[in-house]
């Protein structure tokens, strides 16, 4: 029964994913200084992951904005609005999911985590300032305005033929506007204004009417994202001024993360425990793409530039980590109810895996619907809790779906039928699939005749539990557990005909 | 195990009821509350996330130290003059004169609703955030920033900040940091999960399982929101989180049950296409076997977060809370909501068929298809 060959392979595979696991945690853990074992400063994978205002604090700044005069009240408002979504959008787009923007009368406050320098603001946001577009003739000569700031929609960096240039895409209504000034000014320079000093100009070649355009300059990637930032900044509708800016500590805190954490190892702890007493050598294998799951979790939480962990954020890896095993608990029932109905433990496992497919791909399916439309059209907080939430449970799919069905075919590879009690598998009277005594109220005599003549043919004696899994197999449960349950359902199958 | 022998399906009364009590509890509570405060707000507990707040920040100076140290008791100093009933009385009498508005005491009386600290010793700040007055009362926040400069110099003179100490007391009002826009887009980001989530199970099941599902995801949201009224649970950004949180793994819960239903279902008809299908006694089956593992998955989820709520901080907790709830209401719903639910809608489905059926002549025929979808 046991093949030599598989055994050596699955010896091979379950000692390489164990110092794979092993790995995973120890250096989840440890953190290595300068040169120890010859590495180049080793921060702790989980200590990368970016932490919201709760947990780490921040830095504030406080911005407020002058009613312009032509401006009516219910305009300056809704400028303030403006401002402040975009600052959300602009904070969001470099990964700041959890920044806050709140706007109180003139005042526009922006919170962001995970910054211990309120510089860094600027550095994110820019220092607010305007932005003109100016007909250049010489240094000395300003004039007249020709367009501002508030019609640029987005500016950023590309990089093209060896420089980096300055991209700006303007609004529509900004694309049209451009597009007449450049093709006045073919052949004569455009200056580019910020709080009234020339930034830089350049000369205009062609009417730009395609809505965007880039600036190119001697820049380096650094003198070129800056530029774009102040574009950037210049481009909210209203002028602001700093008035106060600080840092912000967590209102959670060490407390919160350092609960998080126990909480994790100890959940994940009783989970392993709970799955190995259930389910034996199937739990086992459960557990260890469970650790594996937990690593990658966390790990891909700290490569991935949109999360920001606040508490909402623990609350949901921990209840991920639950339900992580929750695809495994599904396939095992499984399994242990073929094998109760007769099956032998492999085709019993194959069979489990297959049929528990559609259930575990359906309500996964519909929580990643969930995820995307999170992502899709939450604002920052919601929007940065569905990349949390997708990564999770792309990741629990795999583990449970991928990794633990190699591993459990690799413990497998060393038993056979003689220790399903390792696996918990034991043979047991199961309510059979077909158990149509209590499924089906016969309409009529005709009815229950045609019942019965579908029902002998189904069953022929030919149909003996199926070895591919492909086909449906019937049986009907005895009232008495059975020793040899496959000969029994036959033998049983009349007596459980007229039960009805 | 008496429970194995009933029909738990069938049942649907009893199961029906305990969320509709659970539901009218919260609504007296909510109406309770609104109408003691007098204001609509009042009936539940929303924290300055959404309803805009004050910030008092205290910079402790070297005379601050000594007589009252640590955190804790500093931030009892502060919460003392946040509720101090000699400024109240004055803002209710303010009102009154002034404004001609009648206001109570409690409705004056500053409720934090967080508290952070920054550096130790005499760098120590201690930021607390605390309600506005209801803007009921309180329109143009005149009552609010006449309140707020009494606390400032209440405050000021405990520590007695003067020109040349350390000490400072600072005052702001902040907007709602979670604006009406993030619960806006919220409650939309829910509303088109739900609708592709039902468009889904549809698609993959059948219309009564997707209206099934979609309502018991509803109930999860009710019952949770239910809970927050009645325990006074602040309703903040992280409140929406758990929600949507609870919504996106309870949904797995009832698929995993209208999987079997549907397998069970198919099972059946393949061996006798002529028969109806008693979905009461369908819908137990199918719960009775995937019981085990809903439980399962339902204990494993509580491991953790039942021990962070145990090992966290009180705002840890108050945050773990809501969502304990709504695992129990996303366990509750889908063992016994959605199955019942499901087979009655398609049992009274079942029987406007046979009516029909019964009319029509070519009975045999039709019956094996229709039973077949």
């Amino acid at each position: 029964m046991i093949n030599k060959k598989a055994r050596a392979i699955s010896a091979v595979v379950l000692t390489i994913f164990s110092i794979v696991v092993v790995l995973g945690v120890v250096f989840a853990f440890v953190s290595l200084d300068d040169g120890e074992l010859g590495i180049r400063n080793y921060i702790a994978y989980p200590n990368v992951i970016k932490l919201g205002l709760d947990l780490s604090g921040g830095a504030y700044a406080e911005y407020s904005a002058d009613q312009p005069e032509e401006m009516t009240d219910d305009e300056f408002n809704a400028a303030i609005e403006g401002t402040r979504r975009s600052l959300e959008d602009l904070l969001f787009s470099k990964g700041y999911t959890e920044a806050q923007v709140s706007s109180y009368g003139n005042t526009i406050r922006v919170e962001v985590p995970d910054v211990d320098d309120p510089e860094r603001i600027f550095e994110l946001i820019g220092r607010p300032s305007t932005l003109e577009f100016k007909e250049y003739t010489s240094s000395d000569t300003v004039n007249e305005t020709l367009m501002t700031g508030d019609e640029v929609a987005a500016a950023g960096v590309v990089y093209k033929d060896g420089q980096y240039l300055v991209a700006i895409e303007f609004t529509d209504e900004g694309g049209e506007q451009f597009g007449e000034i450049t093709s006045d000014l073919v052949g004569s320079q455009l200056g580019i204004y910020v709080n009234g000093e020339l930034l830089t100009q350049a000369t205009v070649n062609e009417a730009i009417t395609g809505g965007s355009c880039t600036i190119s300059g001697n820049f380096d990637y650094d003198t070129a994202y800056d530029l774009a930032v102040q574009i950037q900044a210049g481009s909210f509708p209203l002028d602001l001024h700093m008035t106060n800016s600080n840092t912000i500590s967590a209102t959670l805190g060490d407390s919160a993360l350092k609960a998080g954490v126990i909480a994790g190892i100890v959940g994940l702890a009783l989970i392993v425990v709970y799955v190995c007493i259930f389910y034996g050598l199937m739990g086992v294998a459960a557990s260890m793409a469970l650790i594996y799951y937990s690593c990658t979790y966390i790990f891909f939480l700290a490569v991935f530039p949109w999360v920001q962990l606040t508490l909402a954020g623990i609350a949901g890896v921990l209840l991920s980590i639950g339900m992580a095993v929750d695809a495994n608990v599904i396939i095992f029932e499984r399994i242990k109810e073929e094998y109760a109905a007769g099956r032998n433990m492999k085709n019993a496992t194959s069979i489990g895996f297959k049929r528990s497919l559609g259930a575990i791909i359906d309500g996964n399916v519909t929580t990643i619907i969930g995820a995307i439309v999170l992502m899709i059209v939450g604002t920052s907080t919601i929007r940065g809790f569905g990349v949390t939430l997708l990564i999770g449970i792309v990741l629990s799919l795999f583990s449970s779906l991928v990794v633990t069905r190699v591993l459990l075919k690799c413990i497998m590879a060393f038993h056979d039928e003689r220790h399903a009690k390792f696996y918990m598998l034991k043979r047991y009277a199961v309510a059979a699939d077909d158990d149509i005594s209590i499924l089906v109220e016969a309409e009529d005599a005709d009815a229950r005749q045609k019942a019965e003549e579908a029902e002998a043919v189904a069953v022929g004696p030919e149909i003996l539990p199926d070895n591919t899994g492909d086909d449906f197999t019937i049986k009907q449960a005895p009232k008495k557990p059975a020793a040899k349950p496959v000969y029994k359902y036959k033998s049983s199958r009349g007596k459980g005909g007229k039960r009805r | 195990m008496k429970m194995t022998d009933k029909n738990i399906a069938k049942m649907y009364k009893i199961w029906f009821t305990v969320p509709a009590i659970i539901i009218l509890v919260a609504i007296i509570v909510f109406a309770g509350f609104a109408i003691a405060g007098k204001d609509i707000n009042e009936g539940m507990n929303i924290g300055t996330d959404f309803a805009g707040g004050s910030i008092v920040t205290v910079v402790l100076g070297e005379d601050a130290i000594g007589s009252d140290e640590g955190f804790n008791d500093q931030l009892q100093v502060i919460t003392d003059v946040l509720n101090d009933d000699d400024i109240a009385a004055q803002i209710v009498e303010l009102a009154s004169s002034e404004y001609g508005i009648e206001i109570g005491a409690e409705a004056v009386k500053a409720s934090v609703s967080y508290s952070q600290r920054s550096d130790s010793g005499a760098n120590m700040s201690i930021i607390v955030k605390y309600d506005n007055i209801s803007s009921t009362y309180d329109p143009d926040n005149a009552l609010t920033n006449a309140r707020n400069e009494l606390i400032e110099a209440a405050l000021e003179e405990h520590y007695g900040v003067t020109e040349d100490n350390a000490s400072m007391v600072t005052m702001s009002n902040i907007g709602a940091t979670a604006s009406q826009e993030m619960v806006k887009s919220a409650l939309l980001a829910l509303a088109i999960s739900l609708v592709l989530i039902l468009v889904y199970v549809v698609i993959r099941f059948e219309l009564w399982s997707g209206i099934a599902a979609v309502i018991a995801l509803c109930h999860d949201v009710a019952i949770m929101l239910a809970f927050t009224i009645i325990f006074r649970i602040q309703i903040n950004s992280s409140f929406i989180a758990a929600m949507i949180t609870i919504v996106a793994y309870s949904i797995n819960n009832t698929i995993v049950i209208f999987a079997r239903v549907r397998e069970n279902a198919k099972a059946a008809l393949k061996v006798n296409p002529n028969a109806r299908i008693d979905n009461f006694a369908l819908c137990d089956r199918s719960l009775k076997q995937t019981m085990l593992r809903c439980v399962n998955t339902t204990v494993t989820t509580l491991f953790a977060i039942v021990i962070f709520a145990i090992l966290g901080a009180s705002s840890v907790r108050e945050f773990a809370l809501p969502v304990i709830f709504g695992l129990f209401a996303g366990f509750y719903s889908s063992v016994f909501i959605s199955p019942a639910l499901y087979a009655l809608m398609k049992n009274s489905v079942d029987k406007r068929k046979a009516k029909k059926r019964a009319a029509g002549t070519f009975a045999g025929q039709r019956s094996a298809q229709q039973t077949k979808d």
